[in-house]
């Protein structure tokens, strides 16, 4: 069942203007000792809980003992005290997690139709990239690889995009466990020769500038543009790239399409920023 | 505390687990008591936002007060946050739904889920409980038990099986033959969760035939041992309690 979403409530509800007053002040004190766990404090005990709500300490006792018995409380690790039970997360509800893909594609849609060639909308997972959506240009193109193949963060420019979006410590952390940065060249030529500072300056171009242009040498003739969608403590919620031929997405164009990008991406941008990325565990992954 | 006030969480649970909005003679009829009764405890409930009118109709469903309890509650298992690029990049690999469930006593709770990307998906919804011992979710938790663990000699086989390939099925029921697969996330040896991949990816008969299982595999074993290095991330806010002690009736 899903839930509603409604405006603030008013003082007077339509319900207390439409309809007679039932006194029902039981399941009223039972249910306002329960919005008490709203809050921001995890548990609560019993003193707490009857100076905030002007009721004695017995009727929260009463009602939080009527709450338990339904598992809408329990008793917290320290046992004197209450927090939120299970019964909550098995009232059907909607799955509120911000869901990146979902948002994005849209914007991905529109630059699509804007540019002609091919889209991706790439995610951390662990220490690696994957692609989590594209949509491809028709003819000659960029292709897609392997659907949900993951790519080392320090493989290839797209990956280092988005490694250039977490801090340091974790861009060297990082580092220090993919050592030695060559070990994949068989699959990703590029990294042949790879040192820890060309990373970097790919981490340094990116910063720089906010987005970040390529030409991947596998792909003869290929050019890319990449933007990293962040959230407002700058975490990486993902990258969106277009990539296309260079005959037709060359610097040139590439510079033209600048402006009407930023304004595609720019509301998508806007409601990331909003909401916390999920967080990026480089370390032990 | 007097029944009026066990009244009013029962009915809430009524309207929760509904599929539909309903009203106050379907809740009546559905928990033995008279409409009016039950429209004292839909009163109640509707004005401290537990409910919420229906597009202004007579038919509640759940409402903001509900909403704002449980996101407080689910920010507190930070296996959710941490899982979820595991969860959307097996999504976008399978083309199907693929949840998230976690041990809750003697139950199963899918907690998270990332939308699969075929033109066709559907799940369960979110919060909905099972017992371990029902489902492939469950299932795959359960063959993995803590040494406190109840008799499950009734199942003894099944666990045995998803120990020695790693995996549970569960045959989807709109498709006969084909099932779908959920693996363990184990810390320490006990099973503290499962990933499910909840369309018909496998087939019943021989599921270690597809393609992709290996792949299916790599990506929650990444999760595994991101379990066993970072065991706060995947602690709950009930893991202090007796798990006998949680009854979903």
């Amino acid at each position: 069942m899903p839930t509603v979403s409604t405006k603030a409530a008013p003082a007077t509800p339509a319900t207390a203007r439409t309809l007679p007053r039932y006194r029902n002040q039981a399941a009223q004190r039972v249910l306002s000792v329960l919005s008490c766990f709203a809050g921001p404090e995890r548990d609560l005990g019993v003193t707490e809980l009857a100076l905030r709500l002007g009721m004695n300490k017995n009727m929260v006792h009463r009602a939080l003992t009527t709450l338990a018995a339904r598992g809408y409380v329990t008793r917290a690790a320290e046992r004197s005290r209450y927090q939120l039970g299970w019964r909550l997360l098995t009232l059907a509800g909607e799955d509120e997690a911000f869901d990146i893909r979902a948002l994005a594609r849209p914007a991905l849609e529109e630059l699509h139709a804007l540019t002609a060639e091919s889209v991706f909308l790439s995610i951390i997972v662990g220490r690696a990239r994957v692609n989590v959506d594209w949509i491809e240009a028709r003819g000659r193109r960029v292709s897609a690889s392997q659907r949900g193949r993951s790519v080392p963060l320090h493989c290839t420019t797209m990956s280092r995009a988005l490694l250039a979006c977490l801090d340091d410590r974790e861009i060297a952390a990082y580092l220090a466990g993919a050592a030695p940065l060559t070990r994949h060249d068989e699959i990703f030529p590029e990294t042949a020769g790879m040192t820890a500072q060309d990373v970097w300056d790919d981490v340094a171009r990116l910063r720089r500038d906010g987005f970040i242009t390529w030409r991947n040498p596998q792909q003869y003739g290929a050019n890319y543009i990449a933007f990293p969608l962040l959230d407002g403590a700058s975490r990486p919620h993902a990258l969106i790239t277009v990539g296309g031929p260079r005959e037709r997405f060359g610097s040139e164009r590439i510079a033209a399409l600048m402006a009407p990008i930023a304004k595609i991406l720019e509301p998508l941008q806007q409601h990331a920023r909003h909401v916390a990325a999920a967080p990026v565990i480089v370390e032990g992954s | 505390m007097s029944s009026s006030a066990t009244r009013a969480l029962r009915i809430l649970e009524t309207v929760g687990a509904a599929e539909r909005p309903l009203g106050p003679t379907e809740i009546g009829q559905s928990l033995g008591i008279a409409a009016g009764t039950a429209f004292r405890g839909l009163d109640a409930l509707e004005r401290a936002g537990y409910l919420a009118r229906f597009q202004a109709s007579p038919k509640f469903v759940l409402g903001k007060s509900v909403a704002a309890l449980r996101q407080g509650l689910l920010a507190r298992f930070p296996i959710r946050d941490v899982t979820a690029p595991y969860l959307r990049q097996l999504a976008f690999a399978s083309g199907e739904t693929v949840s998230l469930t976690v041990r809750l006593g003697r139950y199963g709770l899918r907690i998270a889920a990332a939308p699969g990307t075929n033109e066709v998906t559907s799940s369960a919804p979110l919060g909905a409980v099972r017992p371990l011992g029902e489902g492939c979710a469950g299932r795959a938790i359960l063959a993995f038990p803590p040494s406190d663990a109840p008799d499950t000699k009734p199942l003894a086989r099944t666990l045995a099986e998803i120990r020695r390939h790693g995996f549970a099925t569960e045959e989807t029921a709109f498709a006969r033959g084909r099932a779908a697969i959920a693996f363990p996330i184990r810390r320490d040896g006990q099973g503290i969760a499962a990933i499910a991949i909840e369309g018909p990816v496998v087939s019943l008969k021989d599921p270690a035939a597809h393609d992709d299982l290996r792949r299916w595999r790599e990506i929650v074993g990444s999760v595994e041992r991101l379990a066993q290095a970072r065991p706060a991330l995947f602690t709950g806010p009930f893991d202090h309690l007796d798990p006998d002690d949680i009854a979903l009736g």
